[in-house]
């Protein structure tokens, strides 16, 4: 189990309870997803687990340590944190982002070496966006500003044979702002990572259909509280979305894949509808 | 029946009518200076713009050298009201404080019940309330040297001293007549005279610059003032252009507040920054702390006799009294 | 193939090289420039005695001190400029937002309008008193309720205070005569004629705490530009960073202001001059504003003193001339 949430709660003081007694693990090279509607508390879960926020009670273990013992650069080499948007006071240009990942494994007076060059180029190819790398970032489209920030989510990682602990990549609503093409970008982009650089992936959604495609599991949030946890084509059931959205629902599943081809940008899927 | 009734209710409201009117005539005497805003019981026997009475028997002045004026002319019994920065004559202590020159307390000025008040030309709000209560007004406007003698003069008629007034303004034209012969065919030292410095330290300095009733009185004391080309009434006087100007003797003019015979030598050892000027290799440096240093009323002779004793010495050698002085009134 | 990537770092190097250039020019020529022309063989000679000397006097005791002065004003000024716009992430920041200006302006008024009365020293000890219970009165607005500084809290908690601050000042120019006032207004607009260099070394201790401080800044501000968690989830301590940016900032700002007073857009001005040139990493935005900020005050400071000569202009009367035009520009530029 690389990650562990056990009985986590949280309220801000003297406000409601937010999180109300969750728990869940994540395996090594999952991709999960934690789905739920707007205010059921998936940003806070994120938080938590990023150590942003401290848990009233419960915790959170990292490769079975808890993670506030574990110093912060040691614990930002090992989870990355991918916002949902991203707004700069002032102009940085690709590389100067995708490099900021690189500050856990840099001294305080240390400037960056061939190494973490070579992670940032490296990051950048991983996601597409290496021409992009002298652009300053608020002339990116969307879609790209998204895969820059996850380019350099994973240069903070450390990668390879010397990683204590497998590379952990959280995200918080990757696609809410983005429009179809940019939505199925990243979303092959996370498949990608998580099948070829077996990166553990959590991300947070309330797109019914994002989690049914990109997640291999899927855990139900509503109001502070795990509805569900499991493989979407079990936990997604009519019945199951009908009490998280608090609507009447029918699901009409369809699968397929989608593939996305980096030279020339064409995006192609394939369905097949059932039942 | 009824008609010895009603016979009885005309006879009461001629009754209350006549009280009303009664109330009316003794409200208006007794508050002679004061009108209503409407006028419906118009201030009688004043009009609105204010005609002069011959002798105010209730005069305020928000300026402390006409303060020291009217006190000097004998007409300081008539002053119920002076400003807050008023500390000459000591009787003045005794008398009601009314604000100054940028706040005038208005209220208090009117709940004095004065019959003249002494202003500055500027206080365009207080005039105007004055103007409005139909109070008299004495407008204060000072530009020079000149200007004391023809105010102590004017105010003398105003208040009803003109013979003091008059003997008081031609003694003080004799003791700086007297005061410009001791200095004349003596050559005019290059003067800075400074009205402000920081404690301390030598910055932000301030100088008389050509224009105005401090550079009249260096004028009148036999000194040239360094900074006259410029033509300002104060100039802020950074050390390059002290240095540069090269003055031969310099005065600082201070209120007397916190200056101790410790602290002038203190503030004198400051210069010692600036060894190439001519007053510090000298020694040429005076501080002159005292209020009268910087008000231009009746001891204005005495300001400049101590300019001009500290820039011609040889002059002065011997004692000299002033006629003003003579004249201080008893308290 | 990835593009050959020459780090922005590298690139701006020599332009940071270059202001530094801009700023040992600037403080060894100004003092041969003024009002009153100088004799260069007479400056130096040491035939001459210096109490006779008065070119010598003039430049060693008179401008040089000024152009040190100006220099570590707008060095400083500048510098605290950028590490405030960081903290707050935003770009029109000043050192003066959080409050820090208001306190030093009320310490200078009070000692200017009772000092005569009462013993409360200089105006240079007082305006740096009133800054430091400035910055504690914000520092506890901001820190009462929450956990950390968050920067809109921050930045009410400064206006807050700006605000009483201005309403005490008011009531201490009430009480004051028309000479106290005159005084107080002219030190508002600016000051640099030290004249010793005693001012200078009182406040440089404490710049070089607060650059030392700066250094540590430098690449926690770049991650703040983020926002506060992403900062965090990169390793950053963020509460700490906040806090010695704070506490930095509004140091170099009071030490700045007790000397010269508070002299305006300078720490906005040069930030965004120097962005424009080299990017918005701090590394090369820290240093460079540094320079360039020490160099643009001490040439505004010739100005004041040479253009109406022999009347000086306050040095915040030039900077102001210069900085409305400036924002002018910038927003035609934007709208462009």
């Amino acid at each position: 189990m690389l990650l562990e949430a056990a009985n986590l709660r949280f309220a801000y003081r003297g406000g409601p309870q937010i999180i109300d007694d969750v728990s869940f693990g994540i395996e090594e090279r999952g991709l999960v997803g934690i789905l739920g509607p707007n205010g059921s508390g998936k940003t806070t879960i994120l938080r938590l687990i990023a150590r942003a926020l401290r848990p009233t009670s419960g915790h959170v273990r990292l490769g079975g340590v808890p993670i506030d013992t574990v110093p912060r650069r040691v614990l930002a080499r090992r989870l990355a944190v991918v916002p949902q948007e991203t707004v700069l006071a002032f102009d940085y240009s690709v590389i100067e982002i995708v490099l900021m990942g690189r500050y856990p494994h840099l001294g305080v007076f240390e400037v960056e070496g061939p190494d973490d060059v070579g992670a940032a180029m490296s990051a950048l190819e991983a996601t597409g966006t290496a021409e992009l790398a002298r652009r300053p970032f608020r002339t990116l489209s969307g879609g790209e500003k998204q895969r820059v920030m996850i380019a350099s989510a994973l240069a903070q990682l450390e990668d390879g044979p010397d990683a204590a602990a497998p590379p952990l990549l959280l995200l918080d609503e990757p696609t809410a702002s983005l429009d179809l093409r940019y939505q199925l970008e990243v979303a092959s982009l996370l498949r990608r990572l998580h099948d070829r650089r077996h990166v553990t992936i959590v991300l947070t959604t309330h797109d019914l259909r994002f989690a049914a495609s990109v997640c291999t599991r899927v855990i139900l949030l509503s109001k502070g509280r795990v509805l569900n946890d499991g493989a979407p084509a079990d936990v997604l059931t009519a019945s199951q979305i009908a009490t998280l959205y608090e609507l009447d629902a029918e699901m009409l599943m369809t699968s397929g894949f989608i593939s996305w081809d980096k030279t020339s940008g064409v995006i192609s899927a394939e369905e097949r509808r059932r039942k | 029946m009824r008609l010895r009734g009603f016979v009885r209710l005309a006879q009461l409201e001629m009754i209350a009518l006549r009280l009303l009117i009664g109330s009316i005539v003794i409200a208006s005497l007794a508050n002679g200076v004061m009108a209503t805003p409407h006028g419906l019981i118009a201030s009688w026997p004043h009009r609105l713009t204010a005609a002069p009475q011959a002798q105010p028997r209730r005069i305020i002045s928000v300026i402390p050298a006409v303060t020291e004026m009217l006190f000097a002319i004998s007409a300081g019994d008539q002053v119920v009201g002076v400003s807050s920065y008023d500390t000459y004559p000591a009787a003045v202590a005794s008398r009601e404080r009314v604000g100054a020159l940028l706040d005038p307390n208005v209220e208090r000025i009117l709940a004095l019940k004065p019959d003249l008040v002494v202003v500055y030309g500027t206080q365009q709000e207080l005039i105007a309330r004055l103007d409005r209560a139909g109070i008299p007004r004495f407008e204060y406007q000072h530009a020079g040297l000149a200007d004391i003698t023809i105010t102590i003069r004017k105010l003398g008629e105003r208040v009803g001293r003109a013979p003091e007034a008059d003997r008081l303004a031609s003694a003080i034209e004799r003791d700086i007549a007297d005061i410009r012969t001791r200095v004349s065919g003596r050559p005019r030292p290059k003067t800075a005279l400074l009205f402000g410095r920081e404690a301390g330290s030598l910055r932000s300095m301030y100088a008389s610059a050509g224009v105005g009733f401090l550079h009249d009185m260096l004028e009148a004391a036999g000194g040239m003032d360094a900074f006259a080309d410029v033509q300002k009434q104060s100039l802020q006087v950074s050390a390059e252009t002290m240095l540069a100007r090269a003055p031969e003797v310099i005065i600082e003019v201070h209120a007397s507040a916190g200056w101790t015979s410790q602290k002038i030598e203190r503030e004198r050892s400051v210069w010692k920054a600036l060894p190439s000027l001519p007053a510090v290799r000298t020694g040429r440096i005076y501080i002159l702390a005292d209020d009268l240093m910087s008000i231009p009323g009746p001891r204005v002779a005495e300001a400049i006799r101590r300019l001009a004793r500290a820039l011609h010495p040889a002059a002065f050698a011997a004692a000299f009294a002033p006629q003003a002085l003579r004249r201080a009134p008893p308290q | 193939m990835t593009p050959e990537v020459v780090l922005p770092l590298r690139r701006g190097l020599p332009i940071v090289a270059l202001c530094f250039v801009a700023m040992i020019a600037a403080i060894l020529i100004a003092p041969f420039i003024g009002s009153t022309p100088l004799d260069p063989g007479r400056i130096f000679s040491p035939s001459i005695a210096f109490a006779d000397n008065v070119d010598a006097q003039i430049f060693f005791v008179a401008r040089l001190p000024r152009a040190l002065a100006a220099a570590l004003v707008g060095g400083t000024l500048a510098a605290a400029g950028v590490v405030f716009q960081g903290l707050l992430r935003n770009p029109l920041a000043t050192p003066y937002t959080l409050g820090v200006s208001s306190g030093a302006a009320l310490g200078a008024m009070v000692t200017i309008t009772f000092g005569a009365a009462w013993p409360l020293g200089s105006v240079e000890a007082a305006s740096l008193t009133g800054a430091f219970v400035a910055v504690m009165v914000v520092y506890f607005l901001a820190t009462a309720r929450h956990q950390g500084l968050s920067s809109t809290v921050l930045l009410l908690a400064g206006v807050t205070l700006n605000a009483f601050f201005s309403a005490l000042i008011l009531f201490v120019q009430y009480l004051s005569d028309f000479a106290q006032i005159f005084r107080a207004l002219r030190w508002l607009m600016g000051d640099l004629d030290v004249v010793s260099y005693r001012p200078i070394f009182s406040a440089l201790p404490l710049v070089v705490v607060a650059f030392g401080l700066f250094a540590r800044l430098a690449r926690p501000l770049n991650l703040l530009t983020l926002g506060a968690d992403a900062a965090s989830t990169r390793g950053v301590d963020v509460e700490r960073a906040q806090r010695i940016a704070f506490f930095g900032g509004s140091l170099a700002t009071g030490a700045a202001v007790s000397v010269g007073g508070p002299i305006g857009f300078v720490g906005i001005i040069v930030p965004h001059l120097v962005r424009l040139v080299v990017g918005a990493d701090h590394r090369l935005v820290l240093p460079a504003s540094t320079f360039f900020g020490a160099a643009f005050l001490v040439v505004c400071d010739v100005f004041a003193r040479t253009i109406l000569a022999p009347v000086e202009l306050p040095v915040g009367v030039v900077t102001a001339v210069i900085g409305g035009p400036f924002f002018l520009w910038l927003l035609v530029g934007k709208r462009a």
